[in-house]
């Protein structure tokens, strides 16, 4: 059905522009009231999802064709989700599904993805990543960790690096730091190696459905024949495919975690505990598809009826249930830290700019997104900000310098390991 | 769709090419609108030939001079909620204000805010409170343009003590020559903006009227508006979490109160009694579709619920108490209410009740609109069946009751609005129950059949007030010539006003009144 089972929804759209902004009640400032970093950038109404409604219609509708300014208003979006979350609290749509049927209507038309996009898919392809390295140095992050490689023997629980943090050089000692601590706290914890690939978040960003249902069965195909009962992963991108995408492809006989939610769990259990002391001011950056992107689509196939209900009833996500106090429960726990909130936390959180194949396509508009979080995170007077996605932290640093911030990102697990 | 020669490179060479677009995927997002899809009015209307982003008022005053120079007209819009912002004329451009988003001063003394026309109600409100202020909110939304709407009606939760659009203090307004009028104390060189009157002819007045001029006289760049006392926390009082929002204000200072009455005419009796006492911040008659739609996280939950709800929640009136100079306020004004209460046979809505927690909200509705756009969940469209009543509280419940009631019965039978038997209105009290506004809520689909029922209702509600020499409001654009006739041919004026500031028709052409009577 594509975009045509959105149909309703584009019609029905009142253009209330509640999709550009956090809910009014939540609004605690003039300057930090917007959640569209699109809208915020590019300011005329196509680059919010009342707008990108407005074009899926025309399109829909053949009132318009294809322009080179069509894809820049339909990949200047970080897929972040903050619309979805203000408008449904108002209407019982769904922005961010629409955001995604765009896409893969334009891949299908045969005019995307675009060229700033095609080296990480074609890599996707050819290497398993979309960092263009070699498949065959993936593990290598970990080659001088002692941990068991599941391809040859079995373990309860995968540790699934992801491709930024096996390959990016600057970002590695994450996944080295998550890895031990799993380690060291004894859990029966091993890794794919070489034969992990990339969990194809990126082609799916971008609209290339069949590649990524195609990646995603090997995926889910691998993970059930080695017999692992849990995935963990530091990467808010992997976790947020792996919990909303996958279900859509293949039975997930397995439970997916983060890993600030197993840290959580762990510090619950206490099976994790601090000795040290790390006096630092931090703020949290709640990644968007940890937070809000990190909830189980509902797979529902249905019509409207009578007063716009849906038939079958459908549920739908708020971007509530995402992942957003284990981080803050473990920052809590660690002696010594104080813990000081931005203005737009959890669900109305803004996007670091990274997302959505915007870091590759609009650099500059990854960057200013980055900028104004930045800014936010100095406000609170924090000396580090805190977050748990490769992305996020690559994305972030470079705001950092765009902004000439003294301010530092960390990853978690980083100042959970300072403190043990 | 498309500019006269040479004049998008003005535009282009004016503000860059970065603010001004014509490609359709842009303009695309300026064209379609809820309200003239199920009117059958969207297909006389047109993509922008272009979407243009002034950065300043001297931005706006090159525009319309371009734009009267290569004869074109232009729309300014705030955030395009209303029909008026979709072009009606092919060479048309948009004004889109985005990059005009600064909140310039909040002066505590002197009570009142200078802001651009893209700064919306939840952000100057946010800023004011920190400083212990706060503004009418519309309820159209806290998302809506200040700017935009109080020229259109900035009507909103506690207009009962602030009373009813009457907060535009000094204004500049580029003209539709280009040319910028100073109101008020903005007229005077060095006095400021702190007032909204000035010396001679006051043109105030043209910036609203009854529903304001919709763009059609220009385009106002910067505006002053009146900031009221705020007592609460600094920071807006929310808790929970999407969608189920809940408002925590002190309860010494903010008290919500919603009482049942047996039946309407003593409803309306309690609300002139409270104008009487002057007590209360915000007293609103809530009917059932509105609070259960605001309580609703879904549409499912409020279909669930309403059957039900509608014959529990009957001739409910909402008042809010805020003690603006102490705790005590909020204890006297609340004795003040009991004896009203217990002398028209009210009674209070238990705060253990069932009801209480679907209605409880409304007290953060009445100081930050948040709910109201839910109202459009219920069944994909909603509106007032007709032109709204502004009258006296008893005239606007005459005008539900005598002729707006017996219309919506008409669409249900049809199936083309809900059903809905309670026969409660938004009523609301401005300036202490002097005057009052009724809106007999209706909600119908996404659908031309229904539409059409909605249109000819509304028509319908116009010639019935003019018939009984009752007031209509709203009857924008072409339906003025209905009115018009009916009183002084005030449409007439309205139209040498037009003609006079605007003799090329550069400015939203057809508002506020068109040059001819529809066909
Ligand atoms: C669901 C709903 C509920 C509503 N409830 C209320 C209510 O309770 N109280 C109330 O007051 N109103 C209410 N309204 C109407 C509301 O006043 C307008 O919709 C409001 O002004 C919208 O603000 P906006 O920023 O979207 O304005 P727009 O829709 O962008 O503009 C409104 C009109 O003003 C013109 N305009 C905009 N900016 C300027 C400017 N700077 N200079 C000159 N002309 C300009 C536009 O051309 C247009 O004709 C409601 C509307 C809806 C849809």
């Amino acid at each position: 059905m594509g975009l045509e089972k959105y149909r309703w929804d584009l019609v029905n759209c009142e253009r209330c522009s509640m999709c550009k902004w956090v809910h009014p009640w939540s609004i605690k400032s003039r300057d930090r009231a917007r959640i569209c970093p699109s809208m915020q950038k590019y300011k005329y109404d196509a680059y919010s999802a009342q707008g990108r409604f407005d074009l899926a219609r025309a399109l829909l509708e053949g009132e318009i064709d294809f322009t080179p300014k069509t894809l820049e208003v339909i990949y200047t979006c970080t897929l972040c989700g903050g619309c979805d979350v203000t408008c449904k609290f108002t209407r019982d749509m769904e922005p961010l599904e629409v955001l995604h049927e765009l896409r893969k209507y334009v891949v299908q038309k045969g005019k995307g993805p675009l060229p700033g996009h095609v080296p990480a898919v074609e890599s996707i392809r050819k290497n398993n990543n979309p960092w263009l390295q070699p498949a065959a140095r993936r593990g290598h992050w970990a080659r001088k960790m002692k941990v068991k490689d599941i391809m040859k023997e079995r373990a309860e629980v995968l540790y699934f690096a992801g491709c930024t943090y096996s390959y990016n050089a600057n970002l590695q000692h994450v996944a080295q730091a998550t890895l031990q601590l799993l380690i060291d706290t004894g859990v029966d914890v091993g890794i794919l190696g070489a034969a992990e690939a990339c969990c194809a978040s990126p082609v799916i960003k971008v609209g290339m459905e069949e590649l990524f249902r195609e990646r995603a069965a090997k995926n889910i195909e691998l993970f059930y024949d080695r017999g692992i009962k849990t995935v963990i992963t530091s990467c808010a991108g992997c976790y947020g495919v792996f919990k909303s995408q996958y279900p859509a492809v293949g039975d997930m006989k397995f439970e997916v975690l983060h890993s600030v939610e197993y840290l959580d769990r762990l510090i619950r259990e206490k099976r994790l505990s601090f000795t040290k002391t790390v006096p630092l001011k931090v703020t949290w950056h709640d990644p968007c598809h940890l937070g809000r992107g990190g909830e189980a689509q509902d797979l529902w196939e249905g019509v409207r009826i009578k007063w716009g209900l849906s038939d079958p009833p459908r549920h739908r996500n708020y971007g509530t249930n995402g992942i957003y106090d284990p981080p803050r429960n473990v920052i809590r726990a660690i002696p010594g830290v104080e813990l000081i909130e931005m203005e737009r936390i959890r669900e109305f959180s803004w996007c670091c700019g990274a997302g959505g194949g915007v870091k590759s396509a609009f650099p500059d508009f990854a960057v200013a997104t980055a900028k104004e979080r930045i800014e936010e995170a100095q406000e609170t007077g924090a000396e580090v900000l805190v977050t748990s996605c490769p992305w996020c932290e690559s994305n972030l640093s470079d705001g950092i310098t765009a902004a000439g911030s003294q301010l530092r990102v960390m990853s978690l697990v980083e100042i959970v390991r300072q403190a043990m | 769709m498309s500019l006269p020669p040479g004049a998008y490179e003005a535009l282009e060479n004016a503000l860059g090419a970065e603010n001004v677009c014509d490609d359709p995927a842009v303009t695309s997002g300026y064209s379609y609108m809820w309200l003239l899809y199920s009117t059958h009015a969207q297909s006389g209307r047109y993509r922008p030939a272009a979407v243009v982003l002034p950065g300043s008022t001297k931005d706006v005053q090159t525009i319309v001079k371009i734009a009267n120079r290569y004869k074109f007209s232009y729309i300014p819009v705030g955030t395009n909620l209303l029909p008026p912002t979709i072009p009606a004329r092919p060479d048309t451009i948009i004004i889109d204000p985005k990059r005009m988003d600064k909140i310039l001063q909040i002066d505590t003394q002197n009570m009142y805010a200078v802001v651009e026309p893209y700064v919306t109600y939840a952000q100057l409100q946010a800023e004011a409170m920190k400083v212990g202020l706060t503004i009418t909110v519309a309820e159209a939304g806290a998302q809506v343009s200040v700017v935009a709407n109080n020229m259109f009606q900035g009507m909103g939760g506690t207009g009962h003590k602030f009373g009813y659009n009457r907060g535009i203090l000094g204004c500049d307004w580029v003209l539709p020559n280009g040319e910028i009028l100073y109101i008020g104390s903005r007229g005077n060189p060095h006095a400021g903006w702190f007032w909204g009157d000035c010396a001679g002819l006051n043109l105030k007045g043209l910036l609203r009227a009854d529903s304001g001029h919709c763009g059609g006289l220009g385009m106002v760049t910067t505006m002053a508006v009146k900031l009221f006392p705020y007592p609460g926390p600094k920071t807006f009082p929310v808790k929970g979490a999407n969608p189920d929002f809940k408002v925590d204000f002190p309860k010494d200072l903010f008290r919500l109160n919603l009482i049942k009455f047996p039946d309407r005419k003593k409803l309306i009796e309690a609300m002139y009694e409270i104008g009487h006492a002057e007590i209360a911040a915000a007293v609103h008659e809530e009917p059932a579709s509105m609070v259960l739609s605001g309580a609703s996280p879904s549409v499912e939950y409020f279909w669930e619920k309403w059957p039900e709800f509608m014959k529990q929640w009957r001739n409910v009136l909402s008042v809010t108490l805020i003690g603006f100079s102490s705790p005590r306020q909020v204890v006297y004004e609340q004795k003040v209410l009991d004896q009203i209460v217990e002398e028209l046979g009210g009674q209070y809505i238990r705060e253990d009740s069932e009801l209480w927690r679907i209605g409880e909200d409304n007290i953060g509705e009445q100081i930050r609109t948040g709910l109201s756009n839910r109202l459009f969940r219920v069944a994909g469209d909603f509106f007032v069946i007709g032109g709204f009543g502004f009258d006296s509280i008893d005239q606007s419940y005459k005008m539900s009751e005598e002729y707006m009631w017996p219309l919506i019965e008409e669409g249900q039978r049809k199936g083309h609005f809900i059903p809905d038997d309670t026969h409660n209105d938004w009523l609301n009290s401005y300036q202490l129950g002097h005057f009052s506004e009724t809106e007999p809520l209706i909600f119908f689909e996404h659908d031309l059949d229904a539409g059409a029922t909605f249109i000819t209702s509304y028509m319908k509600t116009i010639q019935e007030a003019l018939k009984r020499k009752m007031c209509t409001t709203w009857p924008l654009g072409p339906m003025n010539y209905i009115a018009g006739p009916h009183m002084c041919n005030y449409h007439e004026l309205v139209l040498n006003i037009k003609r006079k500031l605007d003799p090329r028709l550069t400015s939203n052409p057809d508002y506020p009144v068109p040059q001819q009577p529809p066909g």
